[in-house]
């Protein structure tokens, strides 16, 4: 019965938010892991890149994590400069009980310099649900979060023929919901739909930043049976963004003892490749460095772009 | 008499008398000269064929006297396809040594077939001695081509005149065993202000290369190979010298500069170089542009004020819009409204306005191997 009124509740969701497609401000290339999953995030959302994928995510995080990534996108182009960097900081609201939850500070910005930069300013808060829709943790475990934002771009208009006609940079505050269940068999539903308000950021135009709505299905097994995978998950996202539906698909796996990660994915425009190491640095404190490879399938002639990234988890 | 008297009286002689004996006998031969029989020669070899293209006529000859000559009137007659004599009186003529004149006149001509006929004549005096003269009428041809038959075993230049005999020719100059069999080779120049249309879609489209042409000549049979190079000098007429191109149309319709042993000769009004296969050939303003020329000198762009114009482009080049996640959402190939190469709007494919934010653009240009890259930005 209990199965039954979530998997209601999951599809009047993904019924919900399908239909309201809109574009999307800049939110592909945060954080080293998803990247190298091809972006299918949205149902894993398991670390420090939770908030910008599915804020719901981060209720599960039972330590303090610091993540830091860079990257530069589209290397081996003449001409072309662009770099991302990542932020996010989670603190648990209390380590001894998840029942008030997590917060989280993410800090997310592209850049081209000389010629533009946008930023994402993100507070979120995310908890575990099961208590208040009185379900059964030993079928699903269900989170949900809010994440409020404040997006800013920025344009050097001494390169257009307008220049001092306008302010260098507009922006606009939003909000993101995110919610994830996690059933015991491995399977997991996520459920993101960002920029709900659809701040106008326009300088001379009405220029809304458009809705998107991400559904995430992922599976996860310690052991992969038949082919023996060990700490393995499969996951795809399906973006829907303006009237335009995209897939994102990722694979992960722990090797070593669970300390070696591998990892790839694809989305239309690009192929992922990636590895992660866990140190431990101390009895509590761990360092996880992670690298990505994306391999541009349009773009001609460009190395890839590289995603470098550290989290520490305390 | 006194002996060293007369010893004087015969040096007196011999120093006085002899020079002006010499003086009187010498004065006696150039006086006989002026009432001899006056000579006077115009030499011209004429043009076999003038190309319509050019439109220049420019012919060049000697006059030479058999004495001191005074000219009063020095006239060239023509007659154009279809009219009457034209008498005009020839003053350009420059004395290149004793006697000898060289002279040239150039005419304006609009047709573009039939013959020009033409003839010089001459009236003055040589000393005091009327004399009047006229050569034999020339013909000349009003084509753009020249042909001829070439043996490898012993080639033959094949060469395609200019109509201007002060400047140099258009040519194609073989080595032996060039190729195989005999060829019959043409030559024929083309109009490079309006290409023509060819069932390799070559014409029809203005471009910047195109534009760019001073001389257009196709040599036929096309695309046949040559082993060891044959030497390839085409005339450019008026065209600054100082920044000039040779440029060969490959098969896929890319023009290639040639670089093998290239020559210009400003006085001669030739660029010469060696090539390896027959085809289309321009003589081109238009060297490799650097790429920076074809990038967008403005590179932000608000919506409805203004577009991103990407210089330089021709038809046949390509234009890729990608969003920063590497998605191409835009793809030109062809010169729109704007004139001077490619022009972006910010729109996609589909026709909706793109979302403001970075993007990337790479340019394939035709005869250039690596692509163009840069970034933009299109804000609302």
């Amino acid at each position: 019965m209990i199965k039954n009124k979530i998997v209601l509740i999951s599809l009047l969701m993904i019924m919900a938010v399908i239909p309201k497609a809109y574009a999307a401000f800049e939110s592909t290339y945060w954080g080293v892991r998803p990247l190298a999953m091809g972006g299918a995030f949205t149902a894993v959302a398991n670390d420090a890149n939770a908030p910008l994928y599915n804020i719901a995510g981060i209720a599960n995080l039972t330590e303090r994590e610091i993540s830091l990534s860079a990257s530069r996108l589209f290397t081996g182009l003449d001409g072309v400069e662009i770099g991302t960097n990542y932020f996010e900081y989670t603190q648990p609201l209390s380590m001894t009980t998840d029942m008030y939850g997590v917060m989280s500070f993410a800090w997310a910005s592209l850049s081209s310099p000389g010629l533009s930069r946008e930023d994402t300013f993100n507070i979120g808060y995310a908890r575990k649900v099961n208590d208040v829709l009185r379900l059964d943790p030993e079928i699903i475990n269900l989170t949900a979060g809010l994440n409020l934002k404040y997006l800013r771009h920025e344009y050097n208009f001494d390169l257009s023929n307008s220049p001092g006609l306008y302010p260098s940079s507009k922006g606009g505050f939003t909000a993101d919901i995110g919610v994830l269940a996690q059933f015991t068999n491995g399977i997991s539903v996520g459920l993101s739909s960002k920029y709900l308000t659809t701040p106008d950021i326009g300088f001379e135009n009405e220029d809304k930043v458009s809705r998107m709505n991400v559904v995430g299905l992922a599976y996860y097994n310690e052991l992969l049976p038949v082919v023996h995978i060990p700490y393995f998950t499969v996951a795809m996202d399906a973006v829907f963004v303006n009237n335009e539906t995209n897939l994102r698909f990722g694979l992960e796996s722990y090797l070593v003892d669970g300390k070696l990660a591998v990892r790839t994915g694809m989305r239309q425009e690009a192929f992922d490749i990636g590895f992660g190491y866990d140190f431990m640095l101390s009895e509590k404190i761990k360092l996880i460095v992670d690298y990505a490879l994306e391999i541009p399938l349009e773009v001609e002639e460009s190395y890839g772009s590289h995603f470098f990234g550290i989290s520490f988890k305390f | 008499m006194n002996k060293k008297i007369k010893d004087l009286l015969i040096l007196f002689t011999v120093a006085i008398v002899t020079p002006v004996c010499i003086f009187a006998a010498v004065y006696k031969y150039e006086a006989a000269v002026t009432i001899g029989t006056p000579t006077v020669l115009i030499s011209h070899i004429q043009p076999e064929q003038v190309p319509p293209i050019n439109k220049e006529l420019v012919l060049v000859g000697t006059v030479t006297f058999s004495g001191s000559a005074s000219i009063s009137q020095f006239n060239f007659n023509y007659v154009l396809q279809g009219g009457s004599t034209t008498t005009e009186t020839i003053t350009n003529i420059t004395p290149i040594s004793d006697g000898v004149y060289r002279f040239t006149k150039g005419i304006a001509f609009d047709q573009t077939s039939g013959n020009i006929s033409y003839s010089f004549s001459i009236t003055g005096l040589v000393g005091s001695v009327p004399v009047s003269t006229n050569t034999a009428v020339y013909i000349a041809t009003v084509t753009a081509a020249s042909s001829k038959n070439v043996d490898p075993s012993s080639p033959v230049p094949v060469v395609l005149e200019s109509g201007n005999q002060t400047a140099g020719n258009t040519s194609v100059v073989f080595v032996s065993g060039s190729f195989t069999g005999t060829q019959n080779i043409t030559i024929t120049q083309l109009d490079h202000l309006n290409p023509p249309v060819t069932s390799s879609g070559f014409g029809g489209q203005k471009t910047a290369e195109t534009d760019s042409f001073v001389a257009l000549y196709l040599i036929t049979p096309e695309g046949l190979e040559l082993n060891p190079k044959a030497t390839l000098t085409l005339y450019f007429g008026d065209a600054n010298p100082s920044k000039l191109f040779m440029k060969y149309r490959e098969a896929a319709g890319k023009w290639v500069t040639i670089t093998d042993n290239v020559v210009i000769d400003p006085a001669m009004k030739t660029i010469s170089a060696r090539i390896s296969k027959l085809g289309y050939y321009a003589v081109s303003t238009l060297g490799e542009i650097p790429d920076n020329d074809y990038r967008p000198a403005k590179r932000v762009v608000i919506m409805g004020r203004d577009t991103f114009k990407f210089e330089n482009m021709s038809d046949g080049d390509k234009l890729k819009i990608f969003n920063v996640n590497g998605r191409k959402i835009r793809e030109i190939n062809s010169r729109g409204s704007y004139s001077g190469g490619f022009e972006w709007d910010g729109r996609k494919d589909d026709g909706n306005w793109a979302d403001s934010g970075t993007y990337i653009y790479q340019l394939k240009i035709q005869g250039k191997d690596k692509l163009i890259s840069g970034t933009i930005a299109f804000v609302k």
